[in-house]
């Protein structure tokens, strides 16, 4: 009897690989152990019907994505943070031929940022409590350097303003095609300065969101007694 | 009596797994002892429930060979005992509410 539901059980059974054998092997011990306790019949009665035990063990999509969205925020952070690399390197390299240190206080301003950002998300990605308490932090210290960018001060003027002479002087004229070095250059910080703001903080919100263990509500009534 | 345990599965699995680790097995039993036999889960709803807890980063789970079959023992986590104070909260709130107006 028992082996006969067991049979059914796995036959039901859409997961697969280590999970699958894992599942078998819990659920065999359990209705064995169950057995030996009560008997066969009061055992598989207790566990139910072998099918609807089987689905149960299948997430839906959307619950896996509400399960799992702590990790791909963390993932989709640090893509953001690998994608913004480029425009790193072209502010540092254009800093430094221009021999001004404006760009090394400017990433000393960004640099307890993205190693908070880059903790969080390594904890969060070890599912660590701390990760969730990271996310505050810097979430604070995004809108901090948001502030310092978007208001145009120091070290975000200097970097700025040096980026814009190196434009001007013909050293990066990448998308200047049809405009004035002098007009290409302002609309460059000016992109720089209001787009990686806006996308920086809309992330980090977005982040802190996801890591900070909300649920949506079901439809099902969260306390039902009878 | 029977009680229907609602939405308040995790509430009681993490509750009965913060006694200390245990099998699926004897969580049902904690579960059946503690309720004073008011819960008469299907058995077959706790191993899911356990396994989404652990997806969910709020248990975690090994195997322990010191039985004559393997059995997984599950522990709730340091991100499981945040949940679990939280939803113990959630729940005291609602009581609280609840026996305020069936009270009069």
């Amino acid at each position: 009897m028992i082996e006969r539901w067991l049979a059914q059980f796995e036959q039901s059974l859409r997961v697969h690989g280590r999970r699958r054998r894992r599942v078998l092997e819990e659920v065999s011990a359990h209705v064995h152990e169950s057995a030996a306790a009560v008997g066969d019949e009061e055992a598989l009665r207790r566990m139910g019907d072998p099918h609807e035990v089987a689905r149960s063990f299948t997430p839906r999509p959307a619950d896996r994505l509400v399960e799992q969205r702590d990790r791909l925020a963390a993932l989709v952070m640090l893509a953001a943070m690998a994608a913004s690399l480029p425009l790193a390197w072209t502010l540092f390299r254009l800093g430094r031929d221009q021999g001004s240190l404006a760009w090394a206080w400017f990433m000393a301003l960004l640099a307890p940022t993205v190693v908070v950002a880059v903790a969080s998300c390594a904890l969060v990605l070890a599912r660590r409590p701390a990760g969730a308490r990271l996310a505050r932090v810097l979430a604070v210290m995004v809108l901090v350097t948001a502030f310092v960018v978007t208001l145009d001060l120091p070290p975000a003027r200097g970097e700025l303003g040096q980026y814009q002479a190196a434009v001007r002087a013909g050293d990066d004229s990448s998308g200047c095609a049809g405009r004035t070095l002098a007009s290409c250059a302002s609309d460059h910080a000016w992109e720089i300065r209001w787009y990686s703001t806006a996308g920086a903080v809309g992330l980090s919100a977005v982040y802190l969101w996801a890591v900070s263990g909300w649920t949506p509500r079901r439809r099902r009534p969260q306390h039902a007694v009878t | 009596m029977s009680v229907d345990p609602g939405g308040q599965l995790d509430l009681m699995l993490l509750s009965v797994l913060d006694d200390g680790p245990a099998h699926g097995y004897r969580v049902i039993e904690r579960l059946r002892e503690q309720s004073g036999g008011a819960f008469e889960l299907p058995e077959g709803t706790v191993y899911p429930a356990l396994h989404r807890l652990e997806r969910r980063g709020l248990l975690s789970s090994r195997w322990s060979e010191d039985a004559p079959r393997r059995r997984r023992v599950y522990e709730v986590t340091e991100m499981g005992n945040g949940a679990l104070a939280q939803k113990r909260r959630d729940w005291r709130a609602f009581a609280g509410a609840l026996e305020a107006v069936i009270g009069s």
